[in-house]
């Protein structure tokens, strides 16, 4: 558990429903994005980007482009100090093992996707680098490619890079498979496909860069991760503290603003002509060249006993890395992990791999591998109970794994897993069925349920820090590293501080995300910023606290440990009181510092070696079961989710508003990914860049979602929360698609499930 | 963001002003009246003007005249919002109110006008693309290139009519009026459209459409139904439109127009011959349905695989008639408008 204490105390401020500090400006538009700064004589940059997804660069004459009007700078590859970019494991961590994930800042001699970034323009209007951009002469000869994981890996395929296509595996044995098997009373084989899913943010990548006083580089932009000031540093050649990241508030993160996007063309372009530039991408851009969510071939083969219980399960994962390796490699071993889902799994073998192909490059994205199997191994478990005639709530809570057991790849749950009593509530939330509209109209019901890491793998020494301090008048400030991608990360913060040390909301500011002035704090990704700031947070308000009541303790002349902290005052147990004022004067004068630095490191562990197949991979779980009523218009294969409930053990909610926020915004995307988004990828071509063709769901699309909030109080994060920032993404896909078949007897296996599928899948289209 | 190039916006006050900016400004010129479709076609250099006449001051071309004795004249300039709860319309030609409520977005009701529908530009999955995207596949012939990428062997470009509106006009018997240098005409609905992709409209490019004339109202029955991805935004992948008049229970006059089908609405004449004259019976409307599918050819260049949009014609229509003969009907539509 290290620092991250249970509490038993009555609590004030943490667990009530507070509007946060940012909700109020964004509804009111006050809220400035990245994209809403300015400076004076600031430039204004576009990238060049590959027509191709497959081409050798024959020819890159940039002179005319730099001759045009405006233009201050034509940058290509070789104007860049160290072109090679590595794209392992951003942020706060030092261990990053056997990975070398790896990409050009611009391309060299060679394109592998379309989109590809070739050339960095600069001008004085946005207007004038696009125009400089057209009249790059560019050449390319078309290179053999490949656009399929099954192509990639077969014999004699084109080579995307010379190391080959499969860029990384993992493989789990554990058990007697086929014992398990020879025991199952039914077997169950499906084979399931999703597809590329773009992150589609309101706010697209944007940023401006200047180089401020002492030469430093500073970069505002809207980022998941400021710790790539360090990435920076390295492209430009400049040592790591000349480069300042400063985060805004984002619009909208997901992952896709995890891997690097406009913060080190802004810096070579700052540096180079050493004036204010700024870049924002055009929607376009942005869903032709942000890396995508993986696509995944999934092959399942379930066995269970007469029971409902499973005894054997083989698993083959197949996943499109595109063009580049990214965070791929990890996004698979989130695969692999999670692959039987939260069930005991006792003859398991799940072969995992990752190819490159010439698509567009994909990476993190919400739910980060673990999300793509959900729709596998739900859809698997559904069909056993269907095929053994057992209720849906049933069937799992005969497989949920007991405190105790452990996980195909060996980590044994410490912790209680909630998912009998999650999807019983959820279940039971839909209440009385819809009764079918007309003849032709059938109703059912689906279940699912998930389980998803939250803080990083646990061999990268994950660590978060933040700093809290009062101002002489009492007022506190709280300052932390951790971006706010929208989730209310700062505002949590805030009220774990509020809740030590008795400071009212309304006097405290918090700082976040500035590589210069917040202490470093990590990544927002991977579901961990709750869970490590809030920790950070807690730590340095419970010394900070300890801190100031022994000065209060020889003042009130009584134990510091019977002194309460309410509402910016010391309260003795004989109602005396102490107004911070008076002791933080009194601080100053026994010189006890009225701040202090909380540093929150997670339990860290050794590599897993999945062959030896035994060990811990990630600190803990959510757990989450979501119910879904549909109706299937048997004449179109219409789908219309009518009633929704998303429920999960989110260990304790420090702001339940944010956490319904996060669930319902979870569950809404995930039934964007289960019925219509659709990067449409033809040969290496992205037919779906702009919101008139890569649909998202509007507000006609989806219902209400219920969200069903579960306090077990078993997180490892502050007051024992867990993360819930990617947890609701992962079964809403799976949900739908088990009503689906409970309403028509149909099983969907490729996502998206659109109306044309459906009608396919009951026969009314055969061409 | 995709900036709007520059360009000069010119903005009269008449609809004879308009036509003399037109004429003026030749070539260069292209009008402007809600911008919902332009603007954004002008950021992908789908359309390249240098001159914008627009129409938002023409007061003449606005609002709605009439009575349902005599027909009804709805002025270019009047907003799809407006059409679709405009009590009249509403009750008289409910096809057309739906239409008009199913186009886009509420936002983009309320600025895009029942004329910008009607000559709505016409869509393809490798034309509604950036410049850049459309330059890295060698353009089409629609605009900057010479072949069609649907159809790589033909000689004509097979973008898809998107409009909503325009399928139900054509199927009520609906005029249009045209204004130009040499003056007006009033030309059928349908003799607006012509089956090319690019040359989509039979209006001159110096004319302005500046109203809709809606024949007498006289007992017809309407309705229009909209196949798209999602309950809102989308253009139509199909549209129907029917309208029946009514001798008693006998239909004395049918018209069945499919949307979104080829690059014009097209009219399903089989279809339509077949419910003349007899009761708009569960039989007689499967068999009208049956029929109706078979001038709906459309090809794989919008959302969707043309067998799929083939069939939903079939069922389309059939529940389009079953509403007008006052069968149980169940479809999104109904739901979005209750």
């Amino acid at each position: 558990m290290a620092d991250a204490v249970a509490t038993t105390q009555e609590l004030r401020i943490v667990g009530q429903p507070i509007q946060r500090h940012d909700a109020r400006d964004k509804v009111a538009a006050a809220m400035a994005y990245a994209g809403d700064f300015a400076l004076p004589g600031m430039l204004h940059a576009f990238v060049l980007r590959s027509p191709y997804p497959s081409a050798r660069i024959v020819k890159l004459d940039t002179q005319r482009a730099a001759a045009m009007p405006g233009v201050a700078v034509v940058l290509t590859a070789r104007d860049v100090p160290k072109n090679t970019l590595s794209t392992d494991v951003p942020g706060q961590t030092t261990t990053v093992g056997p990975l070398r994930a790896t990409l050009h800042v611009l391309a060299e001699d060679r394109v592998r996707h379309q989109g590809e970034p070739v050339a960095l323009i600069a001008a004085e209007t946005l207007e004038q680098a696009r125009a400089a951009t057209e009249a790059v002469d560019v050449e390319y000869a078309p290179l053999p490619s490949v656009f399929t994981t099954a192509d990639a890996l077969a014999p004699g395929a084109p080579a995307v890079h010379e190391s080959g296509n499969l860029l990384a595996q993992w493989r789990i044995a554990r058990g007697d498979v086929a014992a398990g098997f020879a025991r199952a009373a039914v077997v169950v084989e499906g084979e399931y496909v999703t597809q590329f899913v773009d992150a589609a943010y309101l706010e697209p990548e944007s940023g401006v860069a200047w180089i401020d006083s002492d030469g430093v580089i500073t970069i505002r932009l809207s980022t998941q991760v400021i710790e790539h000031f360090r990435d920076v540093a390295e492209v430009l050649n400049v040592p790591q503290n000349r480069v300042r990241v400063i985060g805004t508030y984002l619009g909208g993160g997901f992952g896709g603003k995890e891997d690097v996007t406009v913060e080190v063309y802004l810096g070579l372009l700052a540096l180079k002509t050493g004036r204010p530039v700024k870049m924002v991408w055009t929607r376009q851009e942005s869903l032709l060249a942000r890396a995508k969510r993986h696509p995944y071939r999934l092959k399942y083969r379930t066995g269970a006993l007469a029971t409902g219980e499973i005894v054997a399960q083989e698993i083959d994962l197949l996943a499109d890395s595109g063009a580049y390796a990214y965070l791929s490699a990890l996004v698979l071993l989130y695969s692999t992990v999670t692959a039987a889902g939260p069930y005991r799994a006792p003859n398991v073998s799940v072969v995992a791999r990752v190819a490159y192909t010439n698509n567009p490059p994909t990476s993190a994205m919400r739910g980060f591998g673990a999300m793509q199997t959900v729709f596998g191994y739900e859809s698997q478990m559904d069909r056993v109970a269907r095929a053994l005639g057992i209720d849906p709530v049933r069937v799992r809570a005969v497989n949920t794994l007991r405190r105790g057991d452990s996980l195909p790849v060996g980590q044994v749950m410490e912790t209680h897993v909630a998912i009998p009593e999650l999807a019983r509530r959820a279940w039971a939330a839909l209440g009385t069925p819809a009764a079918p509209r007309a003849p032709h109209v059938k109703v059912g019901r689906g279940l699912a349920c998930n389980l998803q890491p939250y803080g990083r793998i646990v061999w990268l020494h994950d660590w978060s820090s933040a700093w809290i301090g009062f101002e002489m008048d009492g007022s506190l400030v709280v300052r932390c590293g951790a971006p706010d991608v929208g989730g209310g990360q700062a505002s949590s913060l805030c009220q774990i501080a509020s809740e030590v040390l008795g400071v009212p909301l309304d006097r405290i500011v918090v700082h976040v995300s500035d590589s210069a002035l917040t202490p470093l704090s990590g990544t927002t990704t991977a579901s961990r910023q709750l869970y490590m700031s809030g920790n950070a947070v807690l730590k340095a308000a419970r010394e900070l606290r300890a801190q100031l009541l022994t000065v209060a303790a020889r003042l009130l002349d009584t134990d510091a440990e019977k002194l309460e902290m309410i509402d910016g005052a010391v309260h003795a147990p004989d109602a005396r009181t102490l107004s911070l004022r008076s002791l933080l004067v009194e601080c100053a004068r026994a010189s006890v510092p009225r701040s202090h630095l909380g540093v929150y490191h997670a339990p860290a562990g050794e590599p897993v070696d999945l062959n030896a197949g035994a060990g811990k991979v990630f600190p803990d779980y959510t757990f989450g079961a979501h119910a879904a009523e549909v109706e299937v218009d048997t004449e179109t294969g219409e789908v219309r989710v009518l009633k929704y409930a998303a429920a999960h053990d989110v260990g304790r909610a420090i702001n339940p508003q944010s956490v319904e926020g996060q669930i319902q915004g979870g569950a809404v995307q995930g039934l964007g990914y289960g019925l219509m988004e659709d990067v449409v990828v033809e040969d290496g071509i992205n037919l779906t860049t702009s919101f008139a063709t890569y649909l998202i769901p509007t507000a006609a699309d989806v219902p209400d979602v219920e969200a069903i909030v579960v306090e077990s109080g078993e997180g490892l994060g502050p007051f024992n929360a867990r993360g819930i920032g990617e947890p609701p993404i992962g079964p809403p896909a799976a949900a739908v698609a088990n009503a689906i078949e409970d309403a028509t007897g149909a099983r969907m296996t490729r996502l998206p499930i659109t109306a044309e599928r459906v009608a396919r899948a009951l026969g009314l289209v055969t061409e | 963001m995709m900036r709007l190039p520059p360009f000069t916006y010119v903005a009269p006050r008449t609809v004879r002003d308009a036509v003399a900016a037109l004429r003026e400004h030749g070539a260069d010129a292209m009008l402007v009246a809600g911008g919902t479709d332009l603007y954004p076609n002008m950021k992908r250099r789908q359309f390249e003007p240098k001159v914008l006449v627009g129409l938002g001051g023409v007061a003449e071309m606005r609002g709605v005249r009439g009575s349902a004795r005599d027909g009804f004249t709805i002025g270019a300039g009047t907003t799809l919002s407006a059409l679709a709860r405009h009590p009249d319309i509403v009750r008289h030609y409910p096809g057309l109110a739906t239409a008009a409520g199913l186009v886009s977005s509420p936002q983009l009701r309320n600025m895009g006008t029942i004329g910008g529908n009607l000559c709505v530009d016409t869509r393809c999955n490798y034309y509604n693309q950036s410049f850049a995207w459309r330059k890295a596949i060698g353009f089409c012939m629609k605009k900057d290139g010479e072949i069609c990428l649907v159809a790589p062997g033909s000689p004509r470009c097979w973008a898809v009519s998107s409009s909503d509106v325009a399928p139900v006009a054509w199927s009520l018997g609906a005029k249009v009026r045209l204004v130009g240098p040499a003056g007006e005409r009033v030309i059928p609905a349908e003799a607006l459209y012509r089956d090319d992709g690019i040359q989509y409209l039979a209006k001159q490019p110096n004319e302005i459409l500046t109203a809709l004339l809606l024949p007498p109202a006289d007992g017809r029955r309407s309705a229009y139904m909209k196949l798209r991805r999602r309950g809102s935004f989308d253009f139509p992948v199909l549209g129907v439109a029917v309208s029946v008049r009514m001798d008693g229970e006998t239909v004395r006059e049918a018209r069945i127009v499919l949307g979104a089908v080829a690059s014009q609405p097209r009219e399903a004449t089989k279809a339509s011959a077949a419910l003349v004259g007899r009761q708009l019976t569960p039989e007689a409307i499967d068999a009208a349905a049956e029929a109706a599918a078979g001038p709906s050819k459309p090809l794989d260049n919008t959302d969707f695989t043309h067998p799929y949009r083939k069939k939903m014609t079939r069922v389309f229509v059939a529940r389009a008639l079953r509403r007008i003969a006052g069968l149980p009907v169940s479809g999104r539509v109904e739901e979005e408008l209750a």
